[in-house]
């Protein structure tokens, strides 16, 4: 593999399951040194490009995105926005932990093949319980298809901690929340769009999903 | 039948939001008059990245216009980085000015100064604090003190969130803080009432935090000058609460009496 070129993916490009799967270990152990948990981890909810994925022992409930562009604040904008709707669920998730005495617990990641240095900083707002990669694939040396070899924490800068409750919706951490941070990516997007004079229609979901 | 003294209100008293759309003024005339500021204030003006300098430092000096001059004209505390004892603060553009670094501003809140502490306590001279939200700043040394606070907008994500981030850790450290948000831009597209409507609805929704409109001021292509539609008068439509901590005290103190030469 040695003096390989990068692999951009290209908008549209998907990932296979094994490379997909491959992609979450790498960040789960990075995560997590020294444990392996490609045997435990169940994939509970898919979409396009955003699942649910919990261990085995249903304590802790994982979501994650792969964005195969380049990570900006329009395309982080509706990965907020899912990702908030998730944790929506997770809370229910948690209810359900609850009843059955666990502890569950709820966790973002988020996998971007480009992540910006102005954003990085931005990211590290939105809370303990989120991290963001930055991915990069490698075409093989015998060009038989593309295998993952790269991946950087962009944040948090150190591995999490295990135990990190579900945040409450309110409270006197000052970090941004993710639907603080979505609302001021939906302001600076609506500013972008208006002052090249295009309507700006809201969020694009439309909805609150809190409401 | 009519009803000719019938009390006619509309939208346009409710908020300037509402409020069609007046001749510009020059920043100057957007003074307010003299009766409106109270003696003993502490404003704070964070500006962003790129943000008019020259113009937040006029805007300060427009703030407490009755003293401007005169022999209690407000002190005006310009943070920056280097300066760790502040000096004697010097007259200049109707302000005293005194630059200082946020490590020397710590200090001198927590000053023990014997001297200081034991003359009285003179409320007379009013603030401003001019800090840069880019750099980092001691938010539970700095907080606690304000009476009121002025955002210097700017269209960018960088500095509405570091806008909003603020406005989160005063919802905790200071909840009666009065903010306001001055935006520089051309009112063109009501860029200015769109940012304020949407970080006005944030701070309402998530921290339960009025946001106060006060206007824009941009550059007039046409003259050369600043421009603005501020309505200054908005900052002293509600009295001003003073609760006196040690801390602010000591600012006030600094205000009154400032050291020649030797520092805190």
């Amino acid at each position: 593999m040695k003096g390989t070129p990068f692999y951009q993916v290209r908008q549209g490009d998907a990932l296979s399951l094994l490379e997909l799967t491959a992609l979450i270990n790498q960040a789960l152990i990075a995560l997590y040194p020294g444990t392996s948990l490609d045997e435990t981890l169940t994939p509970l909810y898919g979409a396009e490009d955003s699942f649910f994925i919990s261990r085995a022992d249903r304590t802790e409930c994982i979501w994650v995105c792969i964005s195969p562009e380049p990570l900006s604040a329009e395309t982080l904008g509706p990965i907020l926005k899912r990702a908030a709707e998730a944790e929506f669920r997770a809370r229910e998730f948690r209810s359900s932990m609850e009843q059955e005495r666990k502890r569950g617990e709820f966790l973002v990641s988020v996998f971007a093949a480009q992540i910006p240095e102005d954003l990085r900083k931005a990211l590290g707002d939105c809370g303990p319980h989120w991290s963001f990669f930055e991915y990069m694939l490698l075409q093989s040396e015998t060009d038989e298809g593309i295998a993952l070899k790269k991946i950087e924490i962009v944040s948090p800068p150190v591995p999490l901690q295990r135990g990190i409750p579900i945040p409450p919706s309110s409270g006197r951490d000052t970090r941004l929340s993710p639907e603080e941070l979505n609302a001021l990516i939906d302001l600076s997007l609506g500013l972008e769009l208006r002052s090249r004079g295009l309507p700006w229609e809201g969020p694009v979901n439309g909805r609150d999903i809190d409401a | 039948m009519s009803y000719p003294k019938k009390l006619k209100r509309g939208l346009e008293d409710l908020s300037p939001l509402f409020q069609t759309a007046t001749r510009p003024q020059t920043l100057e005339e957007a003074r307010p008059q003299s009766w409106l500021a109270p003696a003993g204030t502490i404003l704070a003006i964070g500006r962003g990245d790129g943000s008019n300098f020259s113009a937040a430092s006029l805007l300060a000096g427009m703030l407490f216009p009755c003293e401007k001059d005169g022999p209690r004209a407000p002190l005006l505390l310009t943070i920056t980085d280097g300066v760790s004892i502040p000096a004697a603060p010097q007259p200049q553009g109707g302000l005293y000015r005194c630059p200082l670094s946020w490590t020397a501003f710590r200090r001198l809140c927590a000053s023990t100064e014997s001297s200081r502490l034991a003359a009285p306590l003179d409320l007379s001279r009013n603030v401003v604090l001019d800090f840069d939200l880019r750099i980092g700043f001691p938010e539970e040394a700095l907080l606690p003190l304000l009476d009121k606070c002025l955002f210097w907008a700017q269209p960018a994500f960088e500095n509405l969130s570091a806008i909003y981030k603020l406005i989160k850790s005063a919802a905790g450290l200071n909840p009666s803080l009065e903010c306001y948000l001055v935006y520089e831009g051309a009112p063109r597209d009501s860029q200015g009432e769109f940012v304020f409507e949407k970080l006005a609805g944030m701070c309402s929704q998530h921290l339960g935090i009025n946001l106060t409109w006060l206007g824009s001021v941009w550059t007039d292509e046409k003259n050369g000058g600043l421009a603005s539609d501020l309505r200054l008068e908005h900052l002293w439509l509600k009295p001003v609460e003073k609760a006196l901590a040690p801390e602010k005290i000591q600012l006030l103190r600094f205000a009154a009496a400032p050291p020649a030469e030797e520092g805190v």
